[in-house]
């Protein structure tokens, strides 16, 4: 068995784990996909840019994976831009304007578009959240179930005190909760009958 | 044919909505005779769709053109062998197909279901019947495969040419049915709930079904990109395109929901959590169902596209509001018995992979759903494509392959810090080991050593389990290792069959990350006599051979591929370098460094009557890296455009695919039922008493 102390020490180093893979994951949204122009040749640059822009012309596929003779054209506009020393946002920027935005494979990272990126994060960061209330959650009930378990007697001159202490309200309002579900588990008969009138 | 067709069409939309209503009113009014009624019905429901489907296939085999469907998609030169395929190349038929495949799958499992879930029954059969009706009923009114033309042309049309691919005898009905299947989970976790039954009684029977339909799906999934490697000619196997996205959200959930499930089996915890799960994933394939119909996204899968779409929309939203309304409203008797005790602990680590899968499929939902949102707040219309894909799921996966590992490694309900410790050491060291190789090997791309890392870290955790267990077999038990890991497999089979699930998934990982961050891609056009150097390769363009037949234009690339010694070529590498090239191209001359690796054929093929071109990729495939040649075009001049990459890492995509079907088999593999066990054990006590001292021993 394990010591109380080992215990919450563990359970400390778990939750700082999961709040620096939180961290990493955050960072790693900012930084991942980085293209450093410089260090990529000409034809990596071109490849990288027909995986970047949609083909107008087909059903949901970017210049490399297309057939098309347009993304063929659109390619040799991209080899000519970069011989002339344009920028990768450049390029891009010239097809939006002849296209629109749907010809970018991936939203543009402002404007409107910030929506795009920011609800991944919300998601992630609010999924979290949510799961770590959820095991505090599930934490505290464990706790209390194992008062209640060490003196079921205990339960009715604690009620009494209610009014004493707005912390001490909250949690017998949920122990009693707690004691319904229980004893409505504990007679199958009552279950039922809730069942079927619910049914009517 | 026809008539038969239509008559067993309506006759199956009555059936169905006799199942339902007969379940329904049975169970209400306490009438046995009709709830046995009510299942009956569901096995007639599952005669007369076969009726249907051999109706259309007799159609097809004696090209029966009076009907619609057939002369869309067949004709008089395809091959008999595609017939299968033709059934469900469009909406009619893959429609019929769906149908087929939900009865089937509906009818076995209320013939297997156990009787102890007797008393939910009535409800699983009621929603089973009630989707079918609406498959039979969208296909009695809206989209009848057995239409009729008044106008008898001589010859079809013929089938859709990117589909002539042995890929496509399975992936397609592989996805349908897995997407359609979640149905029946759902359908016996929803009866329960409603029936009042708040035990566990359908977790075993939803846990097998969902395994079932997850592994089925999960195979459909990994034969599409397999079948998109290799056909399509994109180079890629996974585009993040709509109709992908929306096969692999409800496999993500169902990968949570066969995790989780697992805790409710063993701990009786995360039940409220499983219902959610499992709605969810019902709700996402019928998003996927409705998507694939087409109508409110752009996709490269538009082959069985139509106005259902729609429809298919409205009985998604009727689904949500079933499906939440039935949870919510049970919602309070749903408590778990227990909680989770630490955040060091098994059902801890599944709740966080449940956390991290639903991350994705949320976020995966929102670049799926961001165009039209887009369309309808500004009016612009916009692309959410692979590079979004990649960049905002990318780390989360990455994660997911971390706590596959830590996973493991963590015992139900709690674990100290020095245990965990003593069970990171071994795959951390390793994990550290394969980040210092590749850094001295000099791999600099921090997310691929990451991945890899990662990678090492949740294989050896898996690696470290069975070398621990079968270890300890060999010492107390005197077995061999063989005997040993086999009988510790076979001891647990849910588990062990995960683990080599695992293992599966990691090899998809390597793939994926070698062809992500190391492919090198150079296109050039060649004419005979001349090669293409890239990477290790020479690719020689020998000769184009040509077959014109009346349905399209068929023309090949003989390639002869060598490996060649670069140093023999060190002066066109440095010229091709400042030209910012990853290749070049040369005039054919064997160097003594050449070494002849074999011959590829890759082809291309225009399709006169739907103007369309289907190419066929020549690929050298090796453990370390493919070559990958796609001749785009076939110029003047016996010139050949060619796009040419080097993929590395792509075969363990495949590899996986087996290891996947093993373990999920391992995984489903029935235990003996509590009585035949102990029938089995008193048996081999008898005869065989030698093995008993050894056990004592342990």
């Amino acid at each position: 068995m394990t010591t109380p102390t080992a215990q919450t020490q563990a359970r400390k180093s778990a939750v700082h784990l999961f709040c620096l893979l939180v961290v990493a994951v955050s960072i790693g949204f900012a930084t991942s996909g980085c293209v450093r122009e410089d260090d990529l040749t000409a034809d990596q640059r071109i490849y990288t840019l027909s995986t970047q822009l949609m083909c107008p012309v087909c059903d949901g596929q970017t210049l490399d994976q297309s057939q098309a003779q347009l993304s063929e054209d659109m390619k040799a506009v991209i080899k000519q831009k970069i011989e002339d020393g344009e920028s990768n946002a450049e390029i891009r920027d010239y097809f939006v304007e002849r296209y629109g935005e749907i010809v970018l494979a991936s939203p543009g990272a402002g404007g409107f578009n910030l929506i795009a990126w920011v609800v991944p994060v919300v998601i992630f960061a609010g999924g979290a959240l949510l799961v770590f209330n959820a095991y505090l959650n599930m934490r505290r009930r464990r706790t209390r179930q194992s008062v209640e378990s060490s003196d079921d007697r205990n339960i009715e001159p604690m009620s009494d005190e209610r009014a004493a202490d707005p912390d001490l309200d909250e949690y017998l309002q949920r122990a009693d909760r707690e004691m319904g579900t229980v004893l409505s588990e504990a007679r199958p008969d009552a279950d039922r009958r809730t069942a079927a009138e619910d049914k009517e | 044919m026809d008539q038969i067709g239509t008559t067993a069409i309506w006759l199956g939309f009555a059936v169905s909505a006799y199942a339902a209503i007969a379940s329904l009113v049975g169970v209400k009014a306490g009438i046995p005779e009709l709830i046995v009624s009510g299942r009956r019905a569901v096995y007639m429901s599952l005669l007369v769709a076969f009726v249907a489907a051999a109706a259309l296939m007799i159609a097809f085999l004696t090209n029966d053109f009076s009907i619609k469907y057939v002369a869309n998609n067949s004709n008089l030169v395809m091959g008999r062998g595609y017939t299968l395929v033709a059934f469900y190349a469009a909406n009619e038929g893959s429609l019929l197909y769906i149908t087929l495949a939900l009865v089937l799958m509906s009818s076995i499992s209320v013939f297997f279901a156990p009787r102890r879930f007797a008393d939910a029954m009535p409800y699983t059969i009621a929603i089973l019947a009630v989707v079918a009706a609406f498959f039979f009923g969208t296909m009695a009114t809206l989209a009848n495969p057995f239409e009729t033309q008044a106008l008898v042309p001589p010859d079809g049309r013929g089938i859709n040419p990117l589909l002539l691919h042995p890929g496509f005898y399975s992936h397609p009905p592989l996805i349908m049915a897995g997407l359609v299947g979640i149905t029946i989970p759902f359908a016996f976790a929803t009866g329960a709930l409603i029936s009042g039954e708040y035990g566990d009684d359908w977790v075993d029977i939803a846990r097998v079904f969902a395994i079932v339909m997850w592994g089925i799906l999960g195979v459909g999934i990994l034969l599409g990109a397999w079948w998109a490697y290799t056909i399509l000619g994109w180079g890629g196997y996974w585009s993040w395109d709509p109709i992908e996205d929306v096969a692999l959200m409800p496999w993500l959930v169902l990968t949570a929901f066969i995790h989780s499930i697992m805790v409710q089996r063993r701990r009786g915890m995360f039940r409220m959590w499983n219902i959610v799960l499992i709605d969810i994933a019902f709700v996402l394939a019928q998003l996927g169902m409705s998507i694939n119909r087409g109508g409110s996204v752009v996709s490269v899968h538009s082959f069985a596209e139509s106005s259902l779409g729609v429809l298919f929309l409205a009985f998604m939203a009727l689904s949500v509001v079933f499906a939440f309304g039935v949870f919510i409203w049970r919602y309070p008797r749903l408590r778990s018995e227990r909680a989770v005790e630490s955040f060091l602990s098994r059902e801890a680590s599944f709740l966080v992979n449940n956390f991290l899968l639903l991350v994705v499929t949320a976020i995966t939902l929102w670049g799926v759903i961001y165009p039209v949102f887009s369309n309808l707040a500004r009016d612009v219309d916009v692309s959410v494509a692979a590079p979004y894909f990649n960049r905002v799921n990318g780390p989360i996966l990455l994660l997911l392959v971390v706590i596959m590992g830590v996973g493991p490694l963590l015992p139900w309900r709690r674990s100290t810090t020095r245990s965990l410790r003593r069970w990171l050491v071994a795959p951390a060291v390793a994990a550290s080991l394969m980040v210092i190789g590749l850094v001295a090997f000099g791999v600099r791309e921090f997310w691929a050593v990451l991945g890899f890392a990662a990678v090492t870290f949740a294989a050896f955790a898996v690696f470290e389990e069975w070398w621990m267990g079968a270890r300890a077999r060999v010492r107390n038990l005197g077995e061999t290792p063989i005997s040993a890991l086999w009988r510790l497999i076979n001891g647990n089979r849910p588990r062990h069959g995960g683990y080599i699930v695992h293992i599966a998934v990691l090899s998809v990982a390597i793939g994926v990350i070698g062809t992500q961050f190391f492919d090198q891609r150079f296109d050039a056009a060649i004419s005979q006599g001349e090669s293409l150097v890239l990477g290790k390769y020479r690719i020689e363009y020998v000769d184009r051979k040509m077959d014109d037949r009346p349905d399209r234009l068929a023309q090949w690339a003989l390639i002869d591929v060598y490996e060649i010694d670069a140093s023999d070529y060190a002066a066109e590498f440095a010229t091709a370098e400042n030209a910012g090239k990853a290749g070049f191209t040369v005039v054919t001359d064997t160097r003594p460094g050449d070494a002849f690796v074999g011959t590829i054929e890759p082809s291309h093929e225009f399709f006169r009557n739907f103007n369309q071109v289907s190419v066929r990729s020549g690929i050298k495939t090796s453990p370390v890296e493919d070559l990958y040649v796609i001749p785009r075009d076939f110029l003047e001049g016996e010139r050949v455009s060619l796009a040419v990459s080097i993929n590395p890492l792509a075969m363990w995509l495949w590899i996986a695919g087996p290891i996947f079907i093993l373990g999920t088999a391992i995984a489903l593999w029935p235990h003996p039922t509590l009585e035949t066990a102990a029938r089995r054990r008193l048996a081999a006590s008898a005869p065989a008493p030698e093995t008993s001292p050894a056990i004592s021993q342990a």
